[in-house]
């Protein structure tokens, strides 16, 4: 018998946030059919929905996180956590786009639509509770910044980049697929709770052949949160994106990609074996050495900000590693680590995209920042902010990042990857400094002209403001780095809870 | 007798033409069709095994499936389009703009 | 074999459909004369002179119609179930696809305008 899923108020309600980007990426969608250009008025409501989305965000707060429409979602602290994280991302890349889109005559409606596409990809992403919605959700993410990169249409570097960001994305996600298939037939589910159930059990969870699908789901992901050895198109494909795009894959994609990551493993198949931990630990350690190695002879900055992002990724991957079902410590410092990330990597791109231009070099030389710390101050002090938080410089909220994530390594017994960890650190710290001694101490040879427009301002200065205040903000006006971390840990034991 | 693992089988062989079609074809647009192979190696796994599981998730499945792939061949069709426009060119070995 | 017998009549028309090109074209291999020239071997083009190279290459426009088609085609799959079940999914089954397809003719709306369906 065919029972349809209960929709009612309560559900509309628990989707808000959803419903309120998909549609605004039908009327974005509308508007770019009727009309081209972009006004204020466009400009505007495009903020005014993202607000919206976060309003809804924090309404639902206190939501009971029960898996609804038939399972196929789950909208409980977790994914409104992210859901407010990719939202941000997202704002502070329409911030950014204002004046690079008008620049780059790329002023269209429809990029603001794929975006809100993008977006709600992100949200289905990270509130999946089935294999099916978690694929819905990468697919819709994934599509829209297939577009996205690819949207500087004559451009012969974005050419590049979006079919090379397309074949090795559709490449890896057949993988997936293969590994969700084979996860399907040994269990006969795809709801995350069933998997569970069915893989502890019937003891699957030893069957050679789910640990053979394991591994293809983990090389899907490994791919979108571009960990070695999957990590070839992050460079070209990043150097290649108009860099309001970039900033989203950096951010919003790696965050959203995480989180499914951490939810489907955390659930579903760290319970069964911990050989999973020894082989996380692996990639951990050849992602952030790789990216910091190579990062170092980088001299174009979207480039060596996309090797850092690689070497992020894996401190990111040592907190995966030490995953415990005992101690929510672990993942509860990923979600921190990731709310940090994004503020000061959405901040380094702001300013990068202010200074990029579209002759000659393009404005991407570390070599063309010479004398900008002296010209535009408050720009000069962003990106110094910027680059200490990146490097992990205390007081800021890239020390506290890795600090949670080492301390929580050190706890599950992964002292050794604690200290690779502190190891990369400092050797990260040559490639960041070394932007900062070329703007200070370096004289400009030409003019620097810096589009530093409203948008860009406002997104460096509430991204500057951030990464301050989740270092050592009070517990006062605004939530601190204290109710933060209480806030990953509700979200994370919520999901073991679950697991359980 | 056709039993499950012969369809298996049959999706394991296709998933990997489609492997090697990317990993070992210098045309892009042959390299496109090899990618949709691997995902119709998949359909096929995802319909056998709901056959003979008897549930009906894996029909789901593979009907999204069909669906997200043919949004994928079209966006890559588009991007490849686009390639040509400006490059005159659809093999993989020209993309050698950026290096480090 | 009471089931196979009800189709015999189909295997019949199968080997006699079968059998009737096979002949003509043995026959006509074995009893024929063969005299071989320049003209016989050039392409058949319905009696004209073949002009240029059989290898063309057509216009990008087909690619964007083959697109547009895929894209638009392939909707079938979530409506056919529908329609099957169309009863017992009842009102919600129809607002349901309602929302579905007015997401897809907002598609079309956004293709139209952007003038992709006309051929110049």
């Amino acid at each position: 018998m065919i029972s349809p899923p209960p929709v009612n108020t309560e559900i509309l309600n628990l989707l808000a946030p959803l419903l309120v980007l998909v549609g605004a990426g039908l009327l974005f969608l509308m508007f770019g059919a009727f009309r081209n250009r972009v006004g204020t008025f466009q400009r505007a409501l495009i903020v005014i929905l993202y607000a919206a989305v976060l309003f809804y965000v924090g309404k639902l707060w206190n939501a009971e996180g029960w898996p609804i429409l038939n399972g196929m979602l789950i909208i409980d602290r977790f994914s409104l956590f992210f859901t407010a994280v990719v939202t941000i991302c997202a704002l502070g890349s329409v911030l950014t786009s204002a004046n690079y889109l008008d620049r780059f005559g790329l002023d269209r409606s429809e990029y603001f639509a794929l975006l809100f596409f993008a977006t709600s990809g992100m949200v289905v992403l990270v509130s999946a509770y089935n294999l099916i919605s978690l694929f819905l959700g990468l697919e819709l993410m994934s599509l829209s910044v297939y577009v996205l990169v690819g949207y500087r249409r004559r451009d012969f570097f974005a050419n590049e980049a979006a079919l090379k960001y397309f074949l090795l994305g559709a490449f890896a996600i057949a993988f997936f697929l293969y590994g969700v298939s084979m996860i399907y037939g040994l269990t006969g589910t795809t709801n995350f709770k069933g998997i569970m159930v069915e893989a502890t059990s019937r003891g699957i969870a030893r069957d050679p052949l789910f640990l053979l699908a394991v591994a293809l789901i983990l090389a899907g992901f490994a791919f979108k949160i571009s960990s070695v050895p999957f990590h070839m198109w992050v460079p070209d494909v990043y150097q290649g994106a108009p860099t309001p795009i970039t900033s989203l894959m950096a951010t919003a994609v790696k965050a959203a990609s995480f989180a499914a990551f951490l939810r489907l493993f955390y659930m579903c198949f760290m319970m069964g074996s911990s050989k999973w931990s020894g082989i996380i630990a692996v990639l951990a350690v050849l992602t952030m050495t790789l990216g910091n190695i190579v990062a170092l002879v980088q001299r174009n900055i979207k480039r060596m900000m996309a090797y850092s992002s690689i070497a992020h990724a894996g401190y990111i991957l040592i907190g995966l590693a030490s995953l415990s079902i005992e101690s929510t410590r672990a993942a509860s410092s990923i979600l921190y680590y990731l709310l940090a990330y994004s503020f000061m990597t959405i901040g380094a791109f702001a300013l990068i995209s202010a200074v990029e231009k579209r002759e000659g070099t393009r404005g991407l030389d570390i070599a063309e920042y010479a004398g900008l710390g002296l010209k535009k101050p408050f720009l000069g002090l962003a990106m110094a902010v910027f680059m200490f938080s990146l490097a992990g410089i205390p007081p800021t909220a890239g020390f506290f990042g890795k600090y949670y994530i080492f301390s929580a390594a050190v706890e599950g017994g992964h002292v050794g990857l604690a200290i690779i960890g502190v190891l990369n650190s400092a050797l990260s710290l040559y490639y960041y400094l070394r932007v900062l001694v070329v703007m200070y101490m370096q004289k400009g040879v030409e003019p620097l002209d810096v589009h530093d427009d409203l948008g860009v301002k406002v997104v460096l200065l509430v991204s500057l403001f951030a990464i301050l205040w989740l270092g050592f903000g009070p517990e006062r006006l605004l939530p601190g780095v204290e109710s933060i971390l209480e806030w990953t840990r509700v979200s994370v034991a919520k999901i073991a809870s679950l697991g359980m | 007798m056709i039993t499950l693992d012969h369809y298996l089988y049959l999706s394991a062989i296709l998933f990997f033409i489609g492997v090697f079609g990317v990993l070992f074809r210098r045309n892009l647009i042959v390299i496109l069709m090899s990618i949709e192979l691997m995902l119709n190696a998949v359909n096929l796994s995802f319909i056998a095994f709901s056959r003979y599981t008897a549930s009906m998730d894996g029909h789901v499945f593979a009907f999204f499936v069909m669906a997200v792939a043919a949004a994928e061949a079209g966006i890559g069709l588009a991007i490849l389009v686009m390639l040509f426009r400006n490059r005159r060119t659809v093999q993989a070995d020209d993309l050698t703009l950026m290096r480090d | 074999m009471l089931a196979a017998s009800k189709y015999a009549p189909v295997v019949l028309l199968f080997v006699i459909a079968l059998a009737i090109p096979v002949l003509m074209i043995g026959i006509a291999t074995i009893v024929g004369p063969r005299r071989l020239g320049v003209k016989k071997k050039v392409p058949f083009e319905c009696g004209t002179e073949p002009i240029g190279d059989t290898r063309k290459r057509f216009s990008v426009r087909f690619f964007l119609v083959a697109l547009l088609f895929i894209v638009f085609d392939v909707e079938a799959v979530f409506i056919f179930p529908w329609a099957v079940l169309f009863r017992q999914l009842g009102l919600f089954g129809f607002i349901e696809m309602a929302v579905f397809l007015f997401i897809l003719i907002l598609g079309l709306v956004y293709v139209w305008k952007k003038g992709a369906l006309e051929w110049e």
